[in-house]
């Protein structure tokens, strides 16, 4: 056990981890200076659950283990808890040290006053932490389940629990950071009782033992099933092929994954306002989210995350498309080089053209007028960052599982919409676009981009299951 | 118009920790060229290149008399290629894969696809995430084979196939050949069958190529020779012998003929004891090592 922490300390802390003791230190320094400030104060209680979702669950949980790990002699068990100490004690250690660290170089009536807030911040981080790795506990069971009739079953099965495990983890402690008592002195005897429940489980959690993968038969057609297609009454790109089939499959998946993400991104705003007694009704709320973007004078600055957070499932349809997971095949078709570095630059403008169409169509549908402006220039920066994003990745493919991270430097252009000039976005987006191709021709012709990726795949299986 | 199918001339390509070439390779049309080499020798990076998947440092590549970069979609029309990295997963079923590729190529023959889909036993609607290893290199011969390209190039096309299939996909490959006149490019270290089938061979190792010609030729020019000298004669730093055994006087050694004979050998003072024909397994394993 002891082996297998330090082998994961080398594997799995890196970078991240410091990023974000240094954000915990920038909080709780911050918090220190306005030491008279709830809001500032619970600021910073919530961006340490959030880093701590993020560094624990999320970064260590979630990605992969080389299978060679499993030939060793080591029990799924204490795989699970040296995991799960990474996973929880791992973040609230290195926060809690941003945090002290932060406090130290406080100005204020001292930092030993502040040692309540950061001890149940710690305990906050841990039980957040802990009870997500029994959400990771519950999504493995989910993986297990073995339906046999509907194909589609399973895939929700996964994906559901996953974006509400995945997408709420980030975004719960926003909900609450208004209720979380700040001290321990503010504890009521509900709170106090909800921590002590939340504690317990957190702590259950270690000593779970991780079930053996099911095996990946259970969607295997029927030994023998020949060569005969049975087609789906669902395909609808039957008699397409070629790339204009890729091109509708890869369309089709972009927009439903989008349009998936983007309501269910709907549903969490509208309970976040209601939540927070915000909710704004009709045309209002769709102002607050910025999809009245056409109508300039309708827009409106409110600066609250959900705002964002539809613009965020948005920019992730401009960027799902799988190209870079086929790319060694596309290479080998007849298909030059030039096309493919087009194709790929190129996507997102067509992504993004889809999303302007559906934004006035509901405009249309909303206020009933015509546009005031198409934003051309938002348009063609939100194409320049997806094509950037999309190169980025393709050129790095580490920097995939930090895919998020463009997704959240992509969506805040939104609300800038009427603070730059549209020339600045038009020069932006161009600069962009540009960027993408020459990054997208060096990639297509290093000898790496073909390599490595399928085999790691391979090499590799989510460790939790 | 060159009469060769594939032919490589001076290739280069410098990565950190390894050097390509120079690298010259002729692969003459309707051959099935046999490219072994060590793991790590450059095989799947000279293939690669072939397709572009990375850019020469120097050095020329032909296919069909194509220049495989100016003319690079005009060549792909009449190149297919297998390999282990292929992946389909994306598509989702095994006859949405069939349905993306047969596009590209007007020539895609449905029937031969369900022929050949039954002989090496992959289904229409088989999930291609629940594919064995060995059933997606069936599946990427599949879509390389149903479009009767003019060349095939075939990059450790045998691996994780059972006995059985790699039969099946040896019968089809000397089918297409014999037919059409096509020609085979394959990569793979099942060195048994790359003697049973191919017809040519190239031995590549650290970057270049120690040999290459038409496998009889190959196999004629190296014998596996038994010797005995004294420790005074310099056998080993004799030209175009590779040792392969020492056991005080008594040695085994391999001999390439194009460079010495066994006359010469035995005007260094070594008394022969035997030798004996050479097996591509046994040629790959002295050379491999030296």
């Amino acid at each position: 056990m002891r082996l297998l922490l330090k082998d994961m300390l080398r594997r799995k802390f890196r970078w991240p981890f410091a990023v974000f003791a240094l954000s915990a230190m920038g909080y709780w320094w911050a918090a220190g200076w306005h030491h008279d400030s709830a809001g500032v104060m619970q600021r910073a209680f919530r961006a340490s659950l959030v880093a701590a979702f993020l560094l624990g669950p999320l970064l260590i949980a979630f990605a992969p283990e080389p299978r060679a790990v499993w030939h060793m002699p080591i029990s799924r068990r204490d795989h699970w808890r040296a995991t799960w100490l990474l996973a929880t004690v791992g973040p609230t250690l290195i926060l809690g040290t941003g945090k002290l660290l932060g406090l130290l170089f406080t100005p204020g009536p001292g930092w030993l006053n502040f040692l309540s807030s950061v001890s149940l911040s710690a305990v906050y981080d841990f039980v957040y932490t802990g009870i997500a790795c029994g959400g990771i506990i519950v999504l493995a069971r989910s993986r297990h389940a073995r339906p046999s009739t509907w194909l589609l079953l399973p895939r929700l099965v996964v994906i559901i629990p996953m974006a509400l495990l995945v997408g709420g983890g980030m975004l719960w402690p926003y909900l609450f950071r208004n209720r979380l008592p700040i001290r321990w002195s503010d504890l009521a005897p509900l709170s106090g009782t909800t921590l002590a429940a939340g504690l317990t489980i957190a702590v259950a959690t270690y000593f779970h033992t991780p079930q053996p993968p099911a095996p990946g038969s259970w969607t295997r057609a029927a030994p023998g099933s020949g060569s005969t297609t049975r087609r789906s009454p669902f395909d609808w790109m039957h008699g397409l092929t070629g790339l204009w089939r890729l091109l509708a499959r890869e369309y089709l998946f972009s927009i439903g994954l989008g349009a998936f993400l983007v309501l269910t991104s709907g549903l969490l705003v509208f309970v976040a306002g209601t939540f927070m007694q915000s909710s704004e009704g009709d045309g209002g709320f769709l102002a607050m989210q910025h999809l009245l973007l056409f109508d300039p004078s309708l827009t409106v600055q409110r600066g609250q995350v959900f705002d964002l957070l539809i613009w965020l499932a948005l920019f992730v349809t401009t960027l799902v498309s799988r190209f870079p997971e086929i790319i060694r095949h596309l290479r080998v078709l007849p298909v030059g080089a030039l096309r493919l570095n087009l194709l790929l630059v190129l996507w997102p403008a067509l992504m993004v053209l889809t999303i302007w169409m559906a934004l006035l169509a509901l405009h249309l549908a909303v206020l009933g007028t015509p546009v005031g402006s198409l934003r051309p220039g938002l348009f063609l920066a939100l194409v320049g960052a997806s094509a950037i994003a999309r190169s980025v990745t393709l050129r790095w493919p580490r920097l995939s599982s930090w895919f998020f991270i463009f997704v959240i430097s992509g969506g805040p252009m939104v609300r800038m919409v009427d603070d730059i000039s549209a020339w600045w976005f038009v020069a932006l987006g161009l600069a962009g676009i540009a960027a993408a191709a020459v990054l997208n021709h060096s990639t297509l012709t290093r000898s790496a981009t073909y390599r490595t990726r399928t085999p790691k795949q391979a090499a590799m299986q989510p460790h939790w299951s | 118009m060159s009469g060769n199918a594939i032919e490589i001339r001076g290739l280069e390509k410098a990565f950190p920790a390894f050097a390509l070439g120079p690298l010259d390779l002729t692969v003459p049309r309707g051959a099935i060229y046999g490219f072994v080499g060590p793991n790590g020798s450059g095989k799947t990076t000279t293939i690669d290149l072939i397709f572009g998947m990375g850019t020469k440092d120097a050095g020329s590549i032909d296919v069909l008399g194509l220049d495989h970069l100016k003319d690079e979609v005009a060549m792909k029309r009449q190149v297919a290629y297998v390999g282990p990295d292929l992946n389909f997963a994306p598509w989702g079923k095994v006859h949405k894969a069939v349905a993306f590729v047969r596009g590209f190529y007007p020539s895609w023959d449905q029937q031969y696809c369900e022929r050949l889909m039954t002989a090496l036993d992959v289904g229409a609607n088989d999930p291609i995430v629940t594919l064995s290893f060995g059933a997606r290199i069936k599946l990427a011969l599949i879509l390389a084979l149903a479009w009767r390209p003019k060349v095939l190039v075939l990059d450790e096309p045998t691996v994780g196939l059972d006995a059985i299939s790699k039969q099946v996909v040896f019968t089809e490959l000397l089918a297409a050949v014999q037919d059409e006149d096509r020609t085979v490019l394959i990569s793979s270290h099942g060195l048994s069958d790359v003697e049973r089938f191919a017809d040519h061979l190239g031995m590549i190792k650290d970057g270049r190529m120690l040999f290459e010609g038409a496998t009889a030729d190959v196999i004629a020019r190296f014998r596996v020779v038994d010797l005995v000298a004294t420790g005074t004669i310099p056998v080993a730093a004799h030209p175009g012998v590779v040792v392969q055994r020492r056991d005080g006087e008594r040695w085994r050694v391999l001999v390439d003929l194009q460079r010495t004979s066994l006359e010469r050998l035995k005007l260094l003072g070594v008394t022969l004891v035997a030798d004996a024909p050479v097996t591509l397994e046994e040629l790959f394993v002295a050379l491999g090592r030296a």
